[in-house]
Formats: C-alpha cells, structure tokens, sequence
C-alpha cells in the first residue's frame, strides 16, 4: 500500500490513473479511472485484468506487459480501447524500479495515465468516412463528367465543320459570280442553278441550326407540341415528296388517323429517311404505315450499311455517331430527336438491324398523345 | 499550264473550287476521296499540287498522307490542306500549307500560286 499522501494526490489528478506494483497488483487509482474502464473497484486487481478489458487500436489483445514492460526503460504513449465502456483511452505508462531494483530485473512498477479520446477518434473516423465518400463521389462524378465534356468538344467540332461546309461552298460561288459579273458571262440558266445551289445550301444551314435549338429544347424539356387531327399517311406522303427520289417507297397499309403536332411527325419521318439515305448505300428504301390496335406504327427500312449490334443503344445518344464505313454529314443529333419526339407522345422505337444487310427503325406512337 | 489534283469529298465545294482554279488558268483533276486521288498517283498521274480536304469517306485527308504506298510521291508534291476541322499531326514534310474553311478565296488563290512557282 501507498502511503495516504501518495493516494491523496492520486485521487485529486483530473486524469485517470493507475499504478502498479512491480508485480502487477493495482497499487493505487482514481474514480477517473474507474470511470474509463468501466470498473466499480480496482482493489485486487492486476495489470492482467486490465490488459483483458481492452484491446489494442487495431482491435487485437493487450499483452500486459505493455503497461509495466521492464524493457521499457522509457515512457510510452499508445492508444487502447475499453471492452466494456467502448472508450478510447490514450495510455501514458511510466515505468518506475522500485527501491534498490535494477531496472531490467523485473523489479518496475509503473504509474499510467490515462485520457480519453473518445470523441476524437469519433471525429476522425467520421472526417476519414467523409473523406472516403467524397473520394468515391468524386470517381463516381469524374467520369460521366469527362465524357460528357469529351461528347460536348466533339460536337463542337463536328457542328463547325458541318456548318463551314455549305459556307465555303457559298463563298466559292460567290468568287465566281463576282468574277463572271464582272465579265457579264452569266447566262440565265447559270444564275438559275447557282440560286438553287445557294438554297439548298441555306437549307441545310438552316436545318443545321435548327436541329441544334431542337436538342436544346429537348434537353430542357422545353419542347412545345400543337397537336391536331392528322392524317399520318398524307404528312408521310408529303415528307416522302421533299426528297425529290425513286429510292424511297411508302406503302401505306391502312389510313391512320389520330392526334398529333405536324412539325413534329414531319421531324420523325424527315430524320428517319434522311438517316436511310445516308447510309442506305443509293438501295431501296421502304416506308411502311400500318396500325397496331390504338398505336400507329411507321416503319423505314433500309438495305445498306446496317448497324453493329453493340452500337443499338448508342445511336439514340446526343451527339453520337457510329464508325462507319462511309463518310456523311451530321451532327448526330437526328436520331436522338426522333427518340426524345417520340417519347414525348408517350410512343416507343425499335431498331433491327444486321451489318452490312441494312436497318428498319419501328416508331410506335399512340393514336391521340 | 500547271496541273493541280482537288481531293474533296463534297460535290458543291468540289464544282466550285474546280471551276475557280480553272478561271485562273489551272487544270484541274477532281477526286472525292483519299482513296481515288491515291489510285490516280499510283496510275502515273503526278499533279504539280493537291489540294487536300482532310474528313472524306473512304479514306480521309490523314490516311492519304501517311499512306506508305505514295509517301515517295507525296515527298515531291506540294500539298494545301483545306480543311473545317481541327488540326494536328500533319505530316510537315508534305504539308506546305493549311488554310480553313470557309477560306479567302485570295489568300487560297495566291498560296497555291506561290507553292506552284517555287
């Protein structure tokens, strides 16, 4: 036993601490002490019983040598955790040769303090929670975000070039009128071309543009629709008529009456031939309409390039555009607006297709959206 | 009269840029891809310079150049790229000058001038 100044002193520390014998017997403690490990009274107890009430950071037994290791000439600062309380409790184990004891001849005792640090490990192991989150946020943002942004430059690139194409044929046109003007070398038949020319170099501008505000409106969820009473055979008749070609052949199954936005059924059959077109390799190209119970369906089948079946998904994207083995103009907007149109009336397409044997896109749409 | 072999694939900038260069007392040989303009060099028709677009089917303005089969032709042949999309890596030896489209038609028309009479 201590003498009762020694417990004195111990009892009035605002830490908790503990101090053992050279053989390991609890020499003196604190309620602080009693307190962290969860003890009602550490009379009789051991550096052993202790050492089994808590463990190590990591989780693995305390030796309990730890406390009062004669190798440990030196004060040491380890961190343990109390089994019954939950508590962390960072340890400073002074060891002390006892009277007329060599130290390293098992004859030290040690006085320990101990602090709690509950809290902080609490903190950390949140901030470290915290941190791991937004580190696997971050991954999981990146890279969506870098294709998105990767998506974005090509499309830039490819809408410049689309759109400086009509231009520099424009402005090539332009030298030679100057010049043949100039010589008055113009016939009538010449100017009547070239006016042509430029129109149909405006239009494709135009349609350009057009197709750009469409997707920005899509993307928005802006787009607006006037439906109306249509006859879809007649509107597919008419966009049939504007490309001025024996390729394509409608065949209209049956009369198909409903309710939709003419502009917008323009758009699906205008974008679904123009994409046979360019890539139906100059072969036959086939528009169906028929009606399945209370949808009208519109079918164009092309037999030219066809489409990989690991491109299906990809070819509804923004701005996407498949290999191919041809090189055509495009932005890589048509598709995606005819699938976004088509959603918005509640409708569904479909792609079958086989490489090198040619595509048919089904477009299914409600009779009244 | 000096012989120049226009690779581009779209048909109104193809007329047109033909029909200038011929106004300036040009002959012209047109091809709509790097693939076709290939087949001429390796038929024995040597222009004395290419007006070269770079995005074609088939075989684009870059697969031309770095075609290993007429890279010794294309040493002796001024080539002028004419191009709406972004360059890089363009092969300098080849490649005596680049100019964008929509081009001045001036700068197009005296560029070609000058690598024809160097």
């Amino acid at each position: 036993m201590l003498e009762p100044l020694v417990e004195a002193v111990v009892s009035a520390l605002p830490n908790a601490v503990v101090i053992f014998s050279p053989q390991g017997n609890v020499l003196a403690y604190n309620s602080k002490a009693l307190e962290l490990f969860g003890f009602n009274s550490m009379q009789d107890k051991s550096v052993e019983d202790l050492a089994q009430t808590c463990t190590l950071e990591n989780g693995s037994p305390i030796a309990s040598s730890i406390f009062v290791s004669p190798q440990a000439n030196e004060p040491r600062r380890f961190m343990i955790r109390s089994k019954k309380t939950g508590k962390w409790i960072l340890v400073y184990a002074s060891p002390v040769a006892s009277d007329g004891a060599q130290q390293g001849k098992n004859k030290v005792g040690a006085i320990t303090i101990y602090s709690e640090k509950t809290e902080i490990v609490k903190n950390l192991s949140k901030l470290s929670r915290e941190l791991q989150q937004k580190t696997k946020y971050q991954v999981n943002i990146e890279k969506p975000l870098l294709e998105a942004i990767k998506l974005r430059d090509d499309f830039i690139s490819m809408a410049s070039h689309e759109l400086k194409t009509p231009l520099t044929s424009m402005k090539l046109q332009a030298e030679i009128v100057k010049r043949k003007h100039n010589e008055t070398q113009l016939t009538r038949d010449q100017l009547d071309k070239l006016f042509s020319t430029w129109e149909e170099q405006l239009e494709r501008l135009n349609s350009l543009i057009d197709g750009m505000l469409d997707v920005s409106a899509l993307s928005e969820g802006k787009i607006k629709t006037h439906p109306c009473k249509l006859d879809l055979g007649k509107a597919i008749k008419s966009q049939v008529g504007r490309f001025y070609t024996e390729q394509i052949s409608f065949i209209k199954k049956k009369q198909v009456i409903g309710t939709w936005d003419p502009r917008r059924i323009d758009q699906i059959v205008s974008n679904l031939l123009t994409n046979a077109i360019k890539y139906g390799h100059k072969k036959p190209i086939e528009i169906i309409l028929d009606q399945d119970g209370n949808s009208a369906v519109i079918e164009v089948t092309d037999h030219g390039e066809g489409i990989a079946r690991e491109n299906f998904e990809k070819i509804f994207k923004r701005f996407e555009r498949v290999p191919s083995d041809i090189s055509v103009g495009g932005i890589g907007l048509g598709l995606y607006i005819v699938k976004q149109i088509v959603e918005t009336t509640g409708g569904s397409i479909a792609v079958k297709s086989k490489k090198g044997e040619g595509s048919t896109f089904t477009v299914r749409i409600p009779l009244s959206s | 009269m000096k012989t120049i072999l226009l690779v581009e694939d779209d048909i109104f900038i193809r007329e047109s840029l033909a029909e200038l260069l011929k106004m300036e007392n040009y002959r012209v040989v047109v091809a709509p891809d790097g693939e076709k303009a290939k087949r001429l060099l390796l038929q024995g028709f040597i222009p004395d310079l290419i007006v070269l677009d770079l995005l074609m089917p088939v075989m684009s303005g870059e697969q031309f150049l770095q075609d290993a089969e007429i890279q010794a032709l294309l040493e002796l042949i001024p080539v002028v790229v004419l191009t709406a999309g972004l360059i890089s890596g363009l092969p300098k030896k080849i490649v005596r000058a680049i100019i964008a489209k929509p081009p001045n038609i001036q700068e197009l028309l005296q560029t070609i001038k000058r690598l024809l009479n160097d």
